[in-house]
């Protein structure tokens, strides 16, 4: 069934700059709070104003290396509307450190753009 | 009535989705049910926006990426060392393997005696990984996969530098390239950077310990043991993912270097049915493939690491 849905779609931002960004966006959200993943792509598509278009499904493998690689760590809660047990994450100490590295990275990247895209 | 349909429906479509995942990729359970849910809520909050439930399954679906990559990207964050190899291929790779390692504790009990202690580490290290196989833990396919790899040139080589073929030879020659076509990553991407290391790490050891007495192993006896001994303990800290592992590999990739320039000028004294040139290629191949193996392996095991002392949540994966 899925298969046969799947169509075209020309992407707003490309993949590489998507998946650049995933861990940056991911670690900026759940200094926030802890979420989980529906909540997470939600936020991206708010804080984008809907022009980062995530594969959803590929959310999930992304949070499973950072909770591998010690930045986030996940615990199960029943959620408040549905009742159903839903899997959250939380940032770890690493992961606010990770944070702040990514931070000064893209400044960095986002520096260097403005100027190189400064007119002349 | 209408939304007891909807909902038949709705979950009729889920458990479609979740089969298409299991049939991909061996994935745990917790991550079905993260995924479940995510689709749930999506299909739950198109509804509410009016569309039809069809629709918003589909919708759903569609968002939520096709199955089949899901679950391949899935396979690939949760193991540390690759994707999980499918049961079939585990077993039958295992179903070689078990009676060779029977036959060569036999031969070696046979050979050595039974106060020697060399057959029971034998038997033990190859249950260890068998029983590792059968259970697909993801570390046992590189670390018999560059066994088993490295094996197979030394029987491939017995097998042309010798001019009577003894059948037993042909046979064993035979399983050990049955293990490796079992455990082969056909697919780009099935073996992670640590899966590599752990594969290359096993490859260097394999390569020292099949260096074949005496020439060699006695003139370059102390390097060659510092080497074999290096290998296994970058092996150990790989599967445990410690940055340690990396300084180990980078040893025995120095000492397989040094050992050989050492050896390119020795001739190393053949036995009688095997072509000396052939034996000294044999012996330089795999001095040479060792080193490389262990200088790339202490890179990937630098890069790979996820601390400095390791752990061992990956050894259970």
């Amino acid at each position: 069934m899925h298969r046969t849905m799947r169509h075209p779609k020309v992407d707003r931002i490309g993949k590489e700059l998507i998946a650049a960004s995933a861990t940056a966006l991911v670690l900026g959200i759940l200094q926030r709070g802890a979420s989980y993943g529906y909540a997470i792509i939600q936020e991206v598509r708010d804080l984008s104003g809907g022009e980062l278009e995530w594969s959803e499904g590929m959310l999930y493998p992304v949070l499973h290396r950072m909770e591998d690689h010690g930045l986030i760590e996940s615990y199960e809660e029943r959620g408040g509307d549905t009742g159903r047990k839903r899997k959250y994450y939380r940032l770890r100490p690493d992961g606010r450190r990770a944070l702040a590295e990514e931070r000064r990275q893209w400044d960095v990247v986002h520096a260097a753009l403005t100027n190189a895209w400064r007119p002349a | 009535m209408s939304d007891d349909r909807d909902d038949a429906a709705v979950a009729a479509a889920i458990r479609g989705y979740r089969e298409e995942l299991v049939a991909e990729a061996d994935l745990a359970r917790s991550d079905l049910d993260e995924i479940e849910d995510h689709l749930r809520t999506l299909t739950d909050e198109l509804r509410t926006t009016g569309m039809p439930v069809a629709a918003a399954v589909t919708e759903a679906a569609r968002r939520l990426g096709d199955p089949r990559d899901v679950a391949r990207e899935h396979a690939r964050a949760r193991s540390p060392f690759g994707a999980k190899i499918s049961r079939g291929r585990a077993w039958s790779a295992a179903a070689l393997y078990a009676p060779m390692v029977v036959c060569v504790a036999i031969v070696r009990f046979t050979g050595l005696g039974f106060r020697e202690v060399s057959p029971y580490i034998h038997l033990g290290m190859g249950s260890v990984l068998v029983v590792a196989l059968v259970a697909r833990l993801t570390w046992a396919r590189p670390v018999l996969f560059g066994a088993m790899a490295c094996q197979a040139v030394v029987a491939c080589a017995w097998l042309v530098g010798v001019p009577d073929v003894n059948p037993l030879s042909l046979v064993w020659t035979l399983g050990t390239l049955g293990v490796v076509a079992f455990l082969l990553p056909w697919r780009r991407g099935e073996l992670t950077g640590a899966g590599s290391s752990l594969l290359l790490q096993v490859w260097s050891f394999c390569a020292v310990s099949s260096l074949v007495l005496p020439t060699l192993a006695i003139a370059l006896a102390v390097p060659l043991l510092v080497a074999m001994l290096a290998a296994i303990v970058a092996i150990a800290g790989q599967i445990l993912r410690a940055r340690w592992s990396a300084f180990a590999s980078a040893m025995a990739a120095v000492m397989l270097t040094f050992s050989f320039v050492e050896a390119w000028s020795l001739t190393p004294f053949a036995p009688d049915m095997f072509g000396a040139d052939l034996w000294r290629g044999l012996n330089l191949a795999l001095l040479g493939s060792g080193a490389i193996a262990a200088a790339v392996s202490a890179v990937l095991s630098w890069r790979t690491a996820r601390s400095n002392l390791g752990t061992f949540a990956n050894v259970l994966r």
